[in-house]
Protein backbone atom coordinates (compact mmCIF):
# COMPACT_ATOMS: atom_id res chain seq x y z
CA UNK A 1 0.00 0.00 0.00
CA UNK A 2 1.41 3.73 -0.80
CA UNK A 3 0.76 6.93 1.49
CA UNK A 4 -1.57 9.55 -0.47
CA UNK A 5 0.83 12.02 1.07
CA UNK A 6 4.16 10.58 -0.19
CA UNK A 7 2.46 10.48 -3.75
CA UNK A 8 1.55 14.19 -3.90
CA UNK A 9 5.14 14.94 -2.47
CA UNK A 10 6.71 12.91 -5.12
CA UNK A 11 4.39 14.56 -7.81
CA UNK A 12 5.20 18.56 -6.76
CA UNK A 13 8.73 17.25 -6.52
CA UNK A 14 8.50 16.13 -9.92
CA UNK A 15 7.61 19.70 -10.97
CA UNK A 16 10.53 22.29 -11.86
CA UNK A 17 11.42 25.42 -13.29
CA UNK A 18 13.89 24.67 -15.64
CA UNK A 19 17.44 25.88 -14.81
CA UNK A 20 17.94 28.59 -17.33
CA UNK A 21 14.47 30.11 -16.39
CA UNK A 22 15.88 30.19 -12.97
CA UNK A 23 19.03 32.20 -14.19
CA UNK A 24 17.10 34.35 -15.98
CA UNK A 25 14.97 35.08 -12.83
CA UNK A 26 17.86 35.60 -10.65
CA UNK A 27 19.71 37.42 -13.02
CA UNK A 28 16.97 40.33 -13.57
CA UNK A 29 16.77 40.48 -9.10
CA UNK A 30 20.23 41.25 -9.63
CA UNK A 31 20.70 45.55 -8.79
CA UNK A 32 22.87 47.07 -11.86
CA UNK A 33 25.80 49.04 -10.46
CA UNK A 34 24.35 52.22 -11.54
CA UNK A 35 20.77 51.36 -9.57
CA UNK A 36 23.41 50.40 -6.87
CA UNK A 37 24.84 53.77 -6.83
CA UNK A 38 21.48 55.58 -7.04
CA UNK A 39 20.35 53.43 -4.13
CA UNK A 40 23.47 55.07 -2.00
CA UNK A 41 22.63 58.32 -3.62
CA UNK A 42 18.82 58.14 -2.49
CA UNK A 43 19.72 57.12 0.82
CA UNK A 44 22.40 59.51 1.37
CA UNK A 45 20.05 62.16 0.44
CA UNK A 46 17.37 60.90 2.84
CA UNK A 47 20.05 61.11 5.67
CA UNK A 48 20.61 64.63 4.29
CA UNK A 49 16.84 65.56 5.27
CA UNK A 50 16.70 63.76 7.95
CA UNK A 51 19.31 65.77 9.63
CA UNK A 52 18.62 69.08 8.04
CA UNK A 53 14.66 68.56 9.13
CA UNK A 54 16.06 67.69 12.94
CA UNK A 55 18.12 70.92 13.18
CA UNK A 56 15.04 72.40 11.78
CA UNK A 57 12.58 70.83 14.31
CA UNK A 58 14.37 72.68 16.95
CA UNK A 59 13.54 75.89 16.21
CA UNK A 60 10.42 77.11 18.21
CA UNK A 61 7.52 78.16 15.30
CA UNK A 62 3.68 78.90 15.66
CA UNK A 63 0.69 76.71 15.13
CA UNK A 64 0.11 78.89 11.93
CA UNK A 65 3.80 78.86 10.68
CA UNK A 66 3.73 74.69 11.39
CA UNK A 67 0.42 74.46 9.25
CA UNK A 68 1.89 76.88 6.92
CA UNK A 69 4.96 74.47 6.58
CA UNK A 70 3.29 71.24 6.74
CA UNK A 71 0.91 72.43 3.59
CA UNK A 72 3.65 73.46 1.71
CA UNK A 73 5.92 70.79 2.19
CA UNK A 74 2.98 68.00 1.35
CA UNK A 75 2.05 70.16 -2.06
CA UNK A 76 6.01 70.21 -3.06
CA UNK A 77 6.31 67.01 -2.68
CA UNK A 78 3.10 66.32 -4.18
CA UNK A 79 4.10 68.52 -7.68
CA UNK A 80 7.38 66.56 -8.14
CA UNK A 81 4.98 63.66 -9.00
CA UNK A 82 8.03 61.16 -7.98
CA UNK A 83 7.40 57.46 -8.79
CA UNK A 84 6.83 55.42 -6.24
CA UNK A 85 9.78 53.34 -4.98
CA UNK A 86 7.93 49.83 -3.66
CA UNK A 87 4.52 49.02 -5.80
CA UNK A 88 2.15 47.07 -3.47
CA UNK A 89 -1.71 45.94 -4.01
CA UNK A 90 -2.39 46.05 -0.31
CA UNK A 91 -1.28 47.24 3.30
CA UNK A 92 0.61 44.99 4.39
CA UNK A 93 2.43 44.29 1.88
CA UNK A 94 3.63 47.69 1.70
CA UNK A 95 4.06 48.29 5.90
CA UNK A 96 6.34 45.17 4.94
CA UNK A 97 8.51 46.31 1.97
CA UNK A 98 8.85 50.42 4.35
CA UNK A 99 10.23 48.75 7.29
CA UNK A 100 11.81 51.51 8.54
CA UNK A 101 8.39 53.36 9.35
CA UNK A 102 7.60 52.95 13.38
CA UNK A 103 4.01 53.81 12.51
CA UNK A 104 1.07 51.85 10.57
CA UNK A 105 0.29 53.05 7.21
CA UNK A 106 -2.97 52.09 7.33
CA UNK A 107 -5.24 55.07 6.55
CA UNK A 108 -9.03 55.17 6.93
CA UNK A 109 -11.36 52.53 5.88
CA UNK A 110 -13.29 54.67 3.64
CA UNK A 111 -10.36 56.04 2.11
CA UNK A 112 -9.18 52.53 1.35
CA UNK A 113 -12.81 51.60 0.28
CA UNK A 114 -12.55 54.56 -2.01
CA UNK A 115 -8.76 54.36 -3.75
CA UNK A 116 -6.81 51.13 -4.83
CA UNK A 117 -3.73 51.44 -3.72
CA UNK A 118 -0.79 52.16 -5.93
CA UNK A 119 2.77 51.60 -4.13
CA UNK A 120 4.44 54.20 -1.97
CA UNK A 121 7.83 55.83 -1.48
CA UNK A 122 9.86 57.21 1.82
CA UNK A 123 9.89 61.30 2.49
CA UNK A 124 9.98 63.35 5.50
CA UNK A 125 7.43 65.80 7.10
CA UNK A 126 8.92 68.61 9.47
CA UNK A 127 11.90 66.21 9.35
CA UNK A 128 10.26 63.06 10.34
CA UNK A 129 10.45 59.99 8.44
CA UNK A 130 7.40 59.59 6.38
CA UNK A 131 5.19 57.65 3.91
CA UNK A 132 3.79 58.88 0.27
CA UNK A 133 1.40 56.79 -0.69
CA UNK A 134 0.41 56.59 -4.12
CA UNK A 135 -4.07 56.14 -4.45
CA UNK A 136 -5.84 55.58 -7.50
CA UNK A 137 -10.09 56.54 -7.44
CA UNK A 138 -11.96 53.08 -8.02
CA UNK A 139 -14.24 54.91 -10.14
CA UNK A 140 -12.59 57.91 -11.98
CA UNK A 141 -9.13 56.71 -11.73
CA UNK A 142 -7.64 60.15 -10.19
CA UNK A 143 -4.63 59.85 -8.31
CA UNK A 144 -4.24 61.18 -4.75
CA UNK A 145 -1.37 61.13 -2.92
CA UNK A 146 -1.59 60.22 1.10
CA UNK A 147 1.46 61.02 3.25
CA UNK A 148 1.73 59.65 6.70
CA UNK A 149 3.97 60.24 9.55
CA UNK A 150 3.92 59.68 13.16
CA UNK A 151 2.37 61.87 15.12
CA UNK A 152 4.66 64.33 17.03
CA UNK A 153 3.79 67.07 19.82
CA UNK A 154 4.03 69.67 17.26
CA UNK A 155 2.26 68.13 14.41
CA UNK A 156 -0.48 67.11 16.94
CA UNK A 157 -1.29 70.75 17.19
CA UNK A 158 -2.46 71.39 13.28
CA UNK A 159 -6.21 71.16 13.32
CA UNK A 160 -8.35 69.03 11.04
CA UNK A 161 -8.57 70.83 8.10
CA UNK A 162 -9.22 70.85 4.19
CA UNK A 163 -7.24 73.93 2.31
CA UNK A 164 -5.24 74.79 -1.37
CA UNK A 165 -2.11 75.42 -1.16
CA UNK A 166 -0.18 75.96 -4.13
CA UNK A 167 -2.71 74.71 -6.23
CA UNK A 168 -3.08 71.58 -4.00
CA UNK A 169 -6.11 70.67 -2.30
CA UNK A 170 -4.55 68.93 0.94
CA UNK A 171 -7.12 67.04 4.04
CA UNK A 172 -4.86 67.24 7.30
CA UNK A 173 -5.74 65.02 10.26
CA UNK A 174 -4.41 62.88 12.94
CA UNK A 175 -5.35 59.24 13.65
CA UNK A 176 -4.39 56.79 15.76
CA UNK A 177 -1.33 58.41 16.46
CA UNK A 178 -0.37 59.04 12.75
CA UNK A 179 -0.76 62.32 11.04
CA UNK A 180 -2.12 61.98 7.94
CA UNK A 181 -2.06 64.58 4.54
CA UNK A 182 -4.04 63.73 1.56
CA UNK A 183 -3.53 65.61 -1.28
CA UNK A 184 -5.52 66.15 -4.68
CA UNK A 185 -4.26 68.62 -7.17
CA UNK A 186 -3.13 69.27 -11.38
CA UNK B 1 17.88 27.16 1.59
CA UNK B 2 19.92 28.81 -0.97
CA UNK B 3 18.17 30.99 -3.69
CA UNK B 4 17.83 28.09 -6.27
CA UNK B 5 15.89 25.72 -4.06
CA UNK B 6 13.89 28.83 -2.80
CA UNK B 7 13.05 29.65 -6.55
CA UNK B 8 12.07 26.03 -7.15
CA UNK B 9 9.95 25.73 -3.80
CA UNK B 10 7.79 28.68 -4.95
CA UNK B 11 7.37 27.56 -8.04
CA UNK B 12 6.15 24.45 -7.04
CA UNK B 13 3.36 26.36 -4.34
CA UNK B 14 2.54 28.63 -7.11
CA UNK B 15 1.69 25.29 -9.17
CA UNK B 16 -0.66 23.60 -6.56
CA UNK B 17 -2.57 27.24 -6.44
CA UNK B 18 -3.37 27.40 -10.26
CA UNK B 19 -3.34 24.55 -12.72
CA UNK B 20 -1.30 26.49 -15.88
CA UNK B 21 2.73 26.06 -15.46
CA UNK B 22 2.94 29.36 -17.51
CA UNK B 23 0.94 30.89 -14.68
CA UNK B 24 2.84 29.44 -12.21
CA UNK B 25 6.29 30.52 -13.64
CA UNK B 26 4.72 34.49 -14.17
CA UNK B 27 3.71 34.06 -10.56
CA UNK B 28 6.87 33.10 -8.71
CA UNK B 29 8.93 35.53 -11.01
CA UNK B 30 6.79 38.22 -10.25
CA UNK B 31 6.87 37.43 -6.30
CA UNK B 32 10.74 37.03 -6.62
CA UNK B 33 11.38 40.35 -8.58
CA UNK B 34 8.86 42.05 -5.67
CA UNK B 35 10.22 41.05 -3.27
CA UNK B 36 13.89 41.79 -4.42
CA UNK B 37 13.23 45.55 -4.46
CA UNK B 38 11.77 45.91 -1.69
CA UNK B 39 14.36 43.97 0.42
CA UNK B 40 17.45 43.54 -1.73
CA UNK B 41 17.15 40.01 -1.70
CA UNK B 42 14.58 36.77 -0.59
CA UNK B 43 15.60 33.84 2.15
CA UNK B 44 12.39 33.52 3.89
CA UNK B 45 10.46 30.75 2.33
CA UNK B 46 7.07 31.70 4.15
CA UNK B 47 7.76 35.82 3.03
CA UNK B 48 8.06 34.09 -0.89
CA UNK B 49 4.93 32.11 -0.44
CA UNK B 50 2.40 34.80 0.89
CA UNK B 51 3.69 37.53 -1.88
CA UNK B 52 3.10 34.43 -4.20
CA UNK B 53 -0.62 33.80 -2.69
CA UNK B 54 -0.95 38.10 -2.65
CA UNK B 55 0.08 37.97 -6.43
CA UNK B 56 -2.10 35.09 -6.89
CA UNK B 57 -5.45 36.39 -5.35
CA UNK B 58 -4.73 39.95 -6.78
CA UNK B 59 -4.85 38.35 -10.39
CA UNK B 60 -8.53 36.73 -9.26
CA UNK B 61 -9.35 40.38 -8.21
CA UNK B 62 -9.19 41.46 -11.70
CA UNK B 63 -12.31 40.25 -13.04
CA UNK B 64 -11.89 36.98 -12.80
CA UNK B 65 -15.37 34.97 -11.55
CA UNK B 66 -14.42 33.06 -7.94
CA UNK B 67 -17.05 30.04 -7.11
CA UNK B 68 -16.86 29.26 -3.36
CA UNK B 69 -18.44 25.91 -2.26
CA UNK B 70 -19.86 25.14 0.94
CA UNK B 71 -17.06 23.43 3.65
CA UNK B 72 -18.16 19.66 4.82
CA UNK B 73 -19.63 19.99 8.45
CA UNK B 74 -16.90 18.81 10.63
CA UNK B 75 -13.51 19.55 10.42
CA UNK B 76 -11.46 16.19 11.47
CA UNK B 77 -7.72 16.13 11.80
CA UNK B 78 -5.43 17.17 8.73
CA UNK B 79 -3.28 13.35 9.81
CA UNK B 80 -5.51 10.79 8.56
CA UNK B 81 -3.55 8.84 6.75
CA UNK B 82 -4.85 7.69 3.33
CA UNK B 83 -3.25 4.36 1.67
CA UNK B 84 -3.65 3.10 -2.00
CA UNK B 85 -3.02 0.18 -3.71
CA UNK B 86 0.33 -0.44 -5.40
CA UNK B 87 -0.62 0.22 -8.82
CA UNK B 88 -1.58 3.66 -7.86
CA UNK B 89 1.02 5.82 -9.58
CA UNK B 90 2.51 9.91 -9.49
CA UNK B 91 1.19 9.72 -13.20
CA UNK B 92 -2.05 8.79 -12.11
CA UNK B 93 -2.26 12.13 -9.84
CA UNK B 94 -1.94 14.91 -12.48
CA UNK B 95 -5.65 14.89 -13.28
CA UNK B 96 -7.26 14.59 -9.87
CA UNK B 97 -5.34 17.00 -8.63
CA UNK B 98 -6.25 19.30 -11.23
CA UNK B 99 -9.03 18.43 -10.50
CA UNK B 100 -9.43 20.31 -7.36
CA UNK B 101 -9.92 23.50 -6.06
CA UNK B 102 -7.55 25.65 -5.75
CA UNK B 103 -7.74 26.51 -2.00
CA UNK B 104 -7.74 22.51 -1.96
CA UNK B 105 -4.54 21.78 -3.84
CA UNK B 106 -3.03 24.50 -1.93
CA UNK B 107 -3.93 23.56 1.26
CA UNK B 108 -3.59 19.67 0.30
CA UNK B 109 0.17 21.15 -0.83
CA UNK B 110 1.37 23.20 1.96
CA UNK B 111 0.62 19.69 4.67
CA UNK B 112 1.82 17.19 2.45
CA UNK B 113 4.85 18.92 0.48
CA UNK B 114 6.01 21.52 2.51
CA UNK B 115 4.93 19.63 5.75
CA UNK B 116 3.10 22.50 7.43
CA UNK B 117 0.53 22.21 10.63
CA UNK B 118 -2.84 23.22 9.80
CA UNK B 119 -2.23 25.96 12.15
CA UNK B 120 0.85 27.64 9.96
CA UNK B 121 -1.13 27.33 7.01
CA UNK B 122 -4.12 29.01 8.93
CA UNK B 123 -1.70 31.97 9.74
CA UNK B 124 -0.17 32.08 5.92
CA UNK B 125 -3.52 31.41 4.12
CA UNK B 126 -5.55 33.89 6.36
CA UNK B 127 -8.14 31.48 6.96
CA UNK B 128 -9.58 29.87 10.18
CA UNK B 129 -7.82 26.33 11.00
CA UNK B 130 -11.31 24.06 11.12
CA UNK B 131 -11.43 25.49 7.45
CA UNK B 132 -8.11 24.57 6.71
CA UNK B 133 -8.70 21.29 8.08
CA UNK B 134 -12.04 21.33 6.52
CA UNK B 135 -9.79 21.72 2.82
CA UNK B 136 -7.33 19.05 3.34
CA UNK B 137 -9.73 16.24 4.08
CA UNK B 138 -12.43 17.35 1.53
CA UNK B 139 -9.25 17.10 -0.96
CA UNK B 140 -7.80 13.65 0.22
CA UNK B 141 -11.43 12.37 -0.10
CA UNK B 142 -11.84 13.74 -3.79
CA UNK B 143 -8.34 11.85 -4.65
CA UNK B 144 -9.40 8.67 -2.74
CA UNK B 145 -12.23 8.92 -4.86
CA UNK B 146 -11.13 9.55 -7.93
CA UNK B 147 -7.90 7.03 -7.41
CA UNK B 148 -9.97 4.31 -6.49
CA UNK B 149 -12.20 4.47 -9.55
CA UNK B 150 -9.46 4.76 -12.09
CA UNK B 151 -7.92 1.63 -10.58
CA UNK B 152 -11.24 0.00 -10.33
CA UNK B 153 -10.32 -1.70 -6.56
CA UNK B 154 -12.11 -1.89 -3.46
CA UNK B 155 -12.49 0.64 -1.30
CA UNK B 156 -8.89 1.79 -0.06
CA UNK B 157 -8.06 1.88 3.54
CA UNK B 158 -8.46 5.06 5.68
CA UNK B 159 -6.23 4.75 8.97
CA UNK B 160 -6.52 7.62 11.68
CA UNK B 161 -2.98 9.39 12.41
Amino acid sequence: MRELDSLIKAHYRRERLPEDRVDAILERAKPSRASERAWYLRVAALAAVLVAGFVFTHVRITEADLTTRVLAEIAMNHNKRLAVEVAAVDYDELQAAMDRLDFPIQPPAELRADYELIGGRYCSIQGKLAAQVKLRARDTGRMLTLYATGLTPDLAKISRQETVHDDVRIEMWSEGGVFFGLADGT
Amino acid sequence: MNERDLLQAGFRYALSLGPAPGEADDLVQEAWLRLHRARGRVRDKALLFRAIRNLFIDNYRRGRLVVFEPLDGVAETADDAVLLDDRVTVDDLKAPLESLRSEEREALFLKAVEGYTAQEIADLTGRPRGTVLSLIHRAKRKLREALTSETGDTPLSNRGG
